[in-house]
Parts: structure tokens; sequence; C-alpha cells
């Protein structure tokens, strides 16, 4: 018996629509997110740098760091931005960012792809006033008297950090209010002592800079700009470099450093001590450490 | 920006002068809808114009016509102290053929096209970049259903766009389109 001409053609596109389908579904990948809690009363800090080129992974990173407990504020270590010119990519980042924070703060001490004139300091400074005209600042976090600077400073030109901006730090620093804050803290997109791929390009000049914390007993010193993680304790001072946020890892996985993470600070004040923790994009803790305040 | 407009120019201008010089050409305007598939880029801009386009085409016999395209898109940031706006034109060359051709002029068609695409960027203090970084190119798949009447068609068609991914530095563009097309013969 024949099939009536309709259904014969009815049956043709059924295939077409199978493919719209299957082609619409999107991959989802397994993650580990049992690493054991920290309970108690305490100031929960994420950092997270270099997110440039990857918001699929920010994006994992911010989900896993939200699964964990949600974090008091999200310190971003620069280069949120593929490159200064791509001004469309502010608001991207700001919505992505802010549909995981639940209202938190996020601060930013911008990095060389964020800023490169006072013109892009000025766009990226309308959606997140606190950048000023200058891109640093201090801020309160917990216990923590974070000081936030502009590697990228546009005042003095060639120089990382500015005349300027360097007599602002060390004013800051010195200032009771630092003094009395029962630790301190220095976010800077460039480091001070590169570990891997940016090893022979130092913040400008890391010496001096190193005598300043040194001097006014600044407990960590974290940055971004090398797509991966090291941790370094000099003097007291832990210089923690965190780069995985998203945008390709510098080196061979192999090294123990290229992998995509973020590092949780919790501030546990009756210890004296913080509490540092990386973890990677399958969630697992790739370092744990403890940084005397 | 202007070796693209003297591409888009020439391209539209050669396919309208081939198609009006045979039988069967057809000129189309189109209205779309389009909703971001990226949660993203939905939450941080609006669409502030649908998708707007105009379309040269040639039937080829019965039941397959090419097309060429031009169209038009711009988005409004969200961010209330971060006014910018992006416009996305391209064009974009098709095929569509009808899958299904119902009794009284009624029929259901697959259409698929390529093209390149051209980001603009108009907010606070938007910085210049080299032409090629704001190119892109992206593809349409749809399935639409049409009726035609003495000459004339009106097409409702459920597209699906992809924009190759480095076009907004790994923030997809992708979408899916709603578009209600207008279709007379030349």
């Amino acid at each position: 018996m024949n099939m009536p001409a309709w259904r014969r053609w009815l049956r043709r596109p059924l295939w077409l629509v199978c493919l719209l389908v299957v082609s619409s579904c999107k991959e989802t990948a397994a993650i580990n997110t049992e690493f054991p809690q920290v309970t108690g009363e305490v100031f929960k800090v994420q950092l997270v740098g270099d997110s440039r080129d990857g918001p699929q992974i920010y994006a994992s990173l911010l989900g896993l760091a939200q699964h964990s407990g949600q974090a008091d504020a999200l310190i971003h270590l620069g280069d949120l931005l593929s490159s200064p010119a791509r001004t469309e990519q502010i608001p991207l980042f700001a919505s992505l960012t802010k549909s995981f924070l639940q209202g938190k703060p996020v601060y930013i001490a911008p990095g060389n792809h964020d800023v490169d004139s006072v013109t892009s300091l000025r766009n990226l400074a309308k959606v997140y006033p606190y950048l000023g005209e200058t891109g640093y600042y201090a801020q309160h976090l917990g216990g923590c008297f974070c000081v936030f600077l502009n590697s990228e400073d546009q005042a003095t030109p060639g120089s990382h950090i500015g005349n300027e901006q360097w007599a602002w730090l060390k004013q800051v620093l010195q200032s009771p209010t630092a003094q009395r804050a029962h630790y301190r803290a220095v976010f800077v997109h460039r480091p001070p002592f590169p570990q891997n791929h940016h090893k022979d390009q130092p913040l400008r000049t890391p010496e001096p800079f190193h005598e300043l914390m040194v001097a006014h007993k600044v407990s960590l010193v974290a940055s971004g700009h090398e797509h991966n993680y090291s941790r370094l304790v000099q003097d007291s001072v832990t210089y923690l470099i965190t780069g995985g946020g998203g945008s390709p890892v510098h080196g061979s996985p192999d090294s123990g450093a290229s992998f995509f993470h973020y590092v949780e600070i919790f501030e546990k004040l009756a210890g004296n001590q913080l509490l540092g923790r990386v973890i990677d994009f399958q969630g697992k803790v790739r370092d744990e450490f403890y940084v005397a305040i | 920006m202007w070796l693209f407009k003297v591409v888009v120019s020439v391209c539209v201008a050669s396919v309208g002068l081939s198609a009006w010089a045979q039988d069967k050409a057809f000129v189309r305007g189109g209205v779309a809808y389009v909703e971001p598939a990226d949660a993203v880029v939905a939450s941080a801009y609006a669409s502030q114009s649908p998708k707007l386009s105009l379309a040269l085409g040639q039937e080829l016999d019965q039941v397959n016509r090419a097309i060429l395209q031009w169209h038009h898109r711009s988005y409004d940031s969200d961010l209330e102290n971060f006014p910018a706006r992006l416009s996305l034109s391209g064009v974009a060359a098709g095929f569509e053929h009808d899958l299904v051709a119902l009794a009284n002029g009624w029929r259901l068609t697959l259409a698929a096209a390529v093209g390149a695409l051209y980001l603009t960027t108009q907010g606070p203090e938007a910085a210049k970049e080299p032409l090629l970084d704001r190119l892109s190119f992206g593809y349409n798949l749809g399935f639409g259903c049409g009726y035609s009447y003495a000459g004339y068609n009106v097409q409702a068609k459920v597209e699906q766009e992809h924009i190759f991914r480095r076009f907004l530095g790994n923030y997809s563009f992708d979408g899916h389109l709603y578009e209600l097309a207008f279709t007379a013969l030349l």
C-alpha cells in the first residue's frame, strides 16, 4: 500500500531537525568539588588573574568557587580583556563576574591587556569607579589593609609604577590606618619576582619594592601576568603569582605550575594566619599554604 | 572599514545585476529577533534593533534558490554607566531548498548560508583596532514555513547562527533567530 504523498514529504526533513537539535547541545565536563570545607568565622577572598581569552574557563572557576562557599570578595589580578581596545568586552566581563558574586564586591588590579592609555583606564573606571583616574587605590577587606597597584601607570611613561604612585604607596603603607590593620597585602598585575614566562620582565623595580614590603610588614603580595601558579616566600613576605584564570597557560603541564586555577584566602584572625588554597579547574587542591600575619 | 564596504557593494551590485538579467530573480526583506545563545552576552547586551536583512536571489529551479544577503543588527550594553553599542553588519551567500510543497502555496524550506561579519563598537571613547580584528565569519542553518501567492512569498523561519568565537575574545555571539521575511519576484 502506497504511503500518501504528504507523509512521504514529512519524513524527509526529520533528519535535518535532528541535526539542528544535536548541534545546539553543549558539552559538559565533570568536576570534583569534594575538597574539605573551611568552617568557622572566616573572611574569605578569592583571587583570580588573567581571564582575558578564556571566559568559559573563568566562568567555570567562578562557579567552582561559588560551589565551595561564597567568597566575601573577589580580587581580579588584571588582564580581564583581550586588549585595551576591546571595550565591548567590559560589559561582558562585568556581567559574567556579577552573576557569580551575589552582590559581593570585585576589586581589580589592572593589567597590560586592560590599560595602555588614559582612555582605556577611564573606560574601566566607568564600570569600576574605585579605579579613579589613577588605577591605584586602597581598601579594607576583613582585617586586611589591601593596596591595589596599577602596574600600567600612564603618569610616568615607560615605568610600571610611576613616581607619583611610588610616593603614594610609601605614604599609604606607613599611614596609621595601614599600620593599625591586622595585616597588609598588595595586589599588582606584574609580579616583582616572576618565576616563569616573564622571568626577565619583573615589576620595576623589584629590590626597592621588596624592601618597602618588608619595612611595612606586608604579609602577602599577589600578582598575575604569568599564566600559571607560583609561590615564593622571601623575608616573611609571600609572593603569589596566580595567572591561570582562563588565558592559555604558560609552560609545560609537566612543570607543575601550568594549570587553570583560582586561589582562596581564608582569614583566620584568631590564629594570626592566613590559609591559602589553590584550586584547579577540576576542583582539586593543588597547593595549600599558611601566611603569618 | 572602507575595504569591507567596497567588497560588500561590489558583491551586492554584481549579484543584483546578474539576477536582474535573468528570469525568476527576486528581492527579499526580513526582520529577525535575535536571541543570544550565550547567557553572558544576553545579560550584558540587550538587542537594540532586530536583525534587518535585504537579499537578492535567483530561483534555480522549482525548489532551489540562491541568495545573497546583507544584514545588520545592533546591541546596547545593559550597564547604565557604560553605554556601549555593538553593531554587527555582514554579507552572506545562501541556498534554500523547498523540502515540502504543500497544497495552496504553502511550503516548508531548509536554508543554509555562510558569510562574513564586521563588528563596530560605539561607546565611551572606543578605541580603534585594525579591520581584520573586527572581521569574522559565520554560518546559519534554518527551517522555514512560507506561503506563496501571485509572485509574492511570506516566510517565517527559525535559524541557528554560529559566529566563530575568536571574534569577540572567545565570548560567543551565537544566536537563535526568529525571522519574518517578505519576498517579491522581480
